[in-house]
């Protein structure tokens, strides 16, 4: 039957059909282990757990629902998209203890593994020091909850004790909302206290898949588990819980929940996908930054270039000055100036002698306890010294003490208060923020700002918007370089005509009371 | 990014908001269109279906207005085959009522459909009726008693008598028919349920345990136990069913539906049930060709459901039976002798009056409506 006009008609002929539960599981499982290939980090291994258990519970129900049917021909299609998958699940011989009890599992494991997610991302101190302790205590529950679902347990727990299962019940929902609850409580704490913008955009992924999951979850997650081998529990209907297929929410809500999953599932995905690549850009980055830099060819030709200028270039003032002392009046003037600017050559010759040699040696550094401001004022002197009409503005509330080697660090803010003066900045403000482990200085000035384009490729090797005779491109090679080896992170932002602010984040100095 | 984010949140947001709303909104139609139902009927929507009626041509007047009943069955002989041959032969449209069939595997599934308000009106077999005992629900309709449940064998993995079940894995599914028949079979050669080890089973997945030999016997009714016996052949043997136990128990099955409905729509129950008991008064003298009614609707081949057409005992349901056994009583000693075997079984505590989940009322108004 054809209804030419029909809302629902259209919706369930179109894509959205094609969003029922099974896709979006693949989707969810392929893109948790693509993080976990990618990131290869404790996180992702409890997002992909989490995934994992979304995963059991669900095929778990759909292999249950297959069973007991209750389903109109057309909600088939909708929940397990083809006739010939249903038929499949309907007839697969598993026990239903063994289809209850990993229903059970991911139902149960879920929440724990929510949890240690945002235990791992909290940065709150007390969380932080006993999460050894606060993991083992968070498993209480749900172990407790697994050896009661155990089909054999749960019978003979259960047996003529109905109370039992009206508690058992109503006390796992209770824990599990509080897992959640305390989930989501913690990473919104985290999201909040997050100011700088680039890494709240970054912890907003996690929080956005851990959402989508969770949404996912509670379709279901209400449900007892053990309805599944305790078919004729006549209590379960009692107290008005029972049977995971709902018609009301097939058939009425039909577009409703099709959207609903798709867009949790589409927001899940790009969070995790999002959370995935930030990480990867960072690794590809450093390959793709090393790859260039062994490309000596490249190297060697850019040395020997501005060498040969830098020689050319006193091959004229040499000539000047041999010119000037064949004279019969000799001005001494002159070739006193002429010494000067040899010597400022030479001068200028060794420095870049000594940046590029650095960033070719071993990279090795002396950490050392230090004063964060000291090393800040340090690197401002120095630049102070050339005498140029710049305001730089320090803003530091306090002054924290970081492990850092203080000449590298701040000769690396050196190179950076020197590019905010390449890009015709007249005011320069250096900020310190606390941000999650990391103290953050932020270097912000109102200079000429940097294209797209070139924020992409700038903290590459050789590569300067500058000529070349003065400036090898090696700065922000070698700055990006000494951060990574202080542990930190460097990050850029930027708008042409409005200026340029660099992030540098050096994890926090922790010292034991 | 950001600006996607806020979209999709506030998407979720309208989305969310408006599920919510929408199954409220929902929710309150149902309940009015329920307490419609009784009152006002709703709109005929479409004319009988298919074959021409047998017995009596429904009269093709003016649109009649008609009643929606969602029903819960199961696809086999016994539980499909009053209701499709009273929708076939438009007993149904007699009495203006529209029938939307929803396919279950078991009752206890059903009756949850029911309490969720999914469901009408559920057919079920023997082993729910424990919940109708327990107040879950309410019969108003008796169906035939059912000879549906086999115990089978496999005689390759050793299991060619009911003795060799000792010690065998046997697939089953609690608290059903076949259970019961499991029972008393395995304590007429002096077993327990304990001698043996049970592998819970619903009853499609037994179907291809059994068949690829994963277990070594099974406890099952139609038409798993005919899809069986036909894949295996020599290799299954039957070893118990219901005709072994006839004396200690008979299987009712029953048109049952929720107390709540059964209070706010009792005309709707009462025609539903005229209509059901002219099927199966039609079904005794066709029955072939209802098997091929209900082969046709629940998808399984021609072959195996013919082959089902004696799982029941078809004489135990229909006009001409209820006029008897409603007024000697032999409507109720059945629903007593089912509660004594469930009583005997430990299933259920303690005796229930039947009168208490059996409307013998409505029995009787619908055989009245189809005789007046």
């Amino acid at each position: 039957m054809i209804h030419p006009f029909s809302m629902s008609e259209i919706f369930r002929n179109s894509i959205l059909e094609e969003s029922m539960l099974i896709i979006s599981l693949s989707l969810m499982t392929i893109v948790s282990i693509y993080m976990v290939i990618r990131r290869r980090d404790i996180l992702s291994i409890y997002l992909l757990a989490v995934t994992i258990c979304l995963v059991i519970m669900f095929a778990g129900i759909i292999t249950n629902i297959a069973k007991i049917g209750g389903y109109n021909q057309e909600q088939i299609v909708f929940l397990f998209l083809f006739e010939k998958i249903q038929k499949v699940l309907r007839d697969w011989p598993i026990t239903l203890s063994s289809l209850g009890y990993s229903v059970a599992i991911g139902r149960t494991l879920f929440p724990y593994f929510l949890l240690l997610t945002a235990m791992e991302c909290s940065m709150i101190a007390w969380v932080r020091r006993k999460k050894k302790k606060l993991q083992l205590l968070a498993l209480v529950i749900p172990v407790m909850f697994l050896i009661y679902y155990y089909p054999n347990i749960f019978r003979e727990l259960v047996n003529s004790r109905f109370w039992l299962l009206v508690f058992m019940i109503y006390a796992a929902r209770i824990w599990i909302i509080l897992y959640v609850a305390l989930a989501f409580l913690l990473l919104g704490i985290e999201y909040f206290n997050i100011t700088m913008t680039y890494c709240r955009r970054n912890f907003r992924l996690i929080v956005l898949g851990n959402i989508g999951l969770s949404a996912f979850y509670f379709i279901y997650a209400i449900q007892d588990p053990a309805q599944i081998y305790n078919m004729f529990i006549g209590e379960y209907l009692e107290i008005g819980s029972i049977t995971y297929i709902r018609q009301s929410i097939i058939q009425y809500g039909y577009i409703s929940v099709a959207i609903f999953i798709l867009f949790f599932l589409i927001m899940g995905t790009i969070g995790m996908i999002g959370y995935t690549t930030l990480n990867y850009i960072e690794e590809r980055k450093d390959l793709i930054l090393k790859k260039k830099f062994n490309s000596r060819s490249l190297g060697i030709s850019i040395f020997a270039h501005n060498v040969k200028n830098q020689l050319l270039a006193s091959r004229v003032i040499y000539k000047k000055m041999e010119k000037a002392l064949n004279e019969d009046e000799m001005d001494r003037e002159q070739l006193l100036k002429y010494c000067r600017n040899l010597m400022a050559f030479n001068e200028d010759m060794l420095s870049k002698m000594n940046s590029f040699y650095n960033s070719l040696k071993d990279s090795r550094i002396e950490l050392r306890p230090c004063d964060l401001k000291t090393v800040v004022e340090e690197a401002v002197d120095r630049c102070k010294s050339d005498k140029e009409e710049i305001e730089i503005i320090l803003d530091f509330q306090d002054s924290p003490t970081i492990l850092a080697d203080s000449v590298r660090l701040s000769e690396a803010l050196t190179n950076l208060i020197t590019n905010s003066k390449e890009a015709e900045a007249t005011k320069i403000i250096i900020r310190l923020q606390k941000e999650r482990l990391y103290h953050v200085i932020v270097i912000e000035d109102n200079g000429n700002g940097i294209t797209k384009k070139v924020i992409r490729k700038i903290f590459e090797p050789f590569q300067s918007t500058k000529p070349s005779s003065t400036n090898w491109g090696l700065g922000l090679y070698y700055v990006r370089r000494t951060i990574k080896n202080h542990h930190g992170n460097i990050h850029i932002e930027s708008k042409v005509g409005e200026g340029t602010t660099f992030f540098i984040m050096l994890p926090k100095f922790l010292v034991n009371s | 990014m950001k600006k996607i984010f806020s979209l999709i949140l506030a998407m979720i947001l309208v989305v969310s908001v408006a599920g919510c709303g929408n199954t409220t909104k929902q929710e309150e139609t149902k309940a009015e269109t329920k307490k419609e139902e009784t009152k006002q009927e709703e709109p005929k929507k479409e004319e009988p279906k298919k074959e021409e009626p047998k017995q009596e041509e429904p009269k093709k007047e003016e649109p009649k207005e008609m009643t929606k009943v969602r029903v819960a069955y199961m696809p086999n002989m016994g539980s499909a085959s009053s209701l499709i041959a009273a929708r076939d032969y438009g007993f149904f449209a007699e009495q203006g009522i529209e029938v939307v069939l929803t396919k279950f595997s078991g009752g206890p599934a059903e009756i949850a459909a029911m309490a969720s308000g999914d469901i009408d009106i559920s057919q079920i077999g023997h082993g729910a009726h424990k919940l109708c005992i327990q107040g879950q629900a309410v019969i108003f309709q008796m169906e035939a008693s059912s000879l549906s449940d086999e115990v089978i064998g496999n005689v390759e993995r050793g299991v060619k008598t009911v003795a060799d079940l000792k010690g065998k894995k046997v697939a089953s599914t609690a608290g059903t028919s076949a259970d019961i028949i499991l029972t008393l079979a395995l304590e007429s050669v002096g077993l327990t349920k304990d001698d043996v080890e049970i592998i819970e089973m619903d009853a499609n997945g037994v179907v291809p345990a059994m068949v690829s030999g994963k277990i070594d016997a099974c406890a099952t009714w139609s038409p798993g136990t005919k899809t069986i016996l036909k894949e295996m052949g020599d290799k299954a043997l039957t070893l118990a069913n219901n005709a072994d136990y006839v004396d200690k128990a008979t299987f009712q099955s029953s048109f049952i539906t929720t107390e709540k409905y059964a209070k706010s729509n009792e005309d709707v129950l009462v025609r539903f049930a005229a209509a059901i008991q002219k099927a199966q008064e039609t079904r005794l003298d066709n029955l072939e060709e209802v098997a091929k009614m209900v082969a046709k609707e629940t998808e399984i081949s021609e072959e195996v459901m013919l082959g089902t057409i004696g799982e029941s005992n078809w004489a135990t349901a229909g006009t001409s039976f209820m006029k008897k056994a409603l007024a000697d009583g032999t409507v109720k000693k059945f629903y007593e002798n089912q509660q004594r075997i469930f009583l005997n079984a430990g299933a259920i505590e303690k005796e229930v009056p039947v009168e208490n989940y059996v409307l013998f009322d409505i029995m009787q108004k619908a055989y009245d409506l189809n005789n007046k």
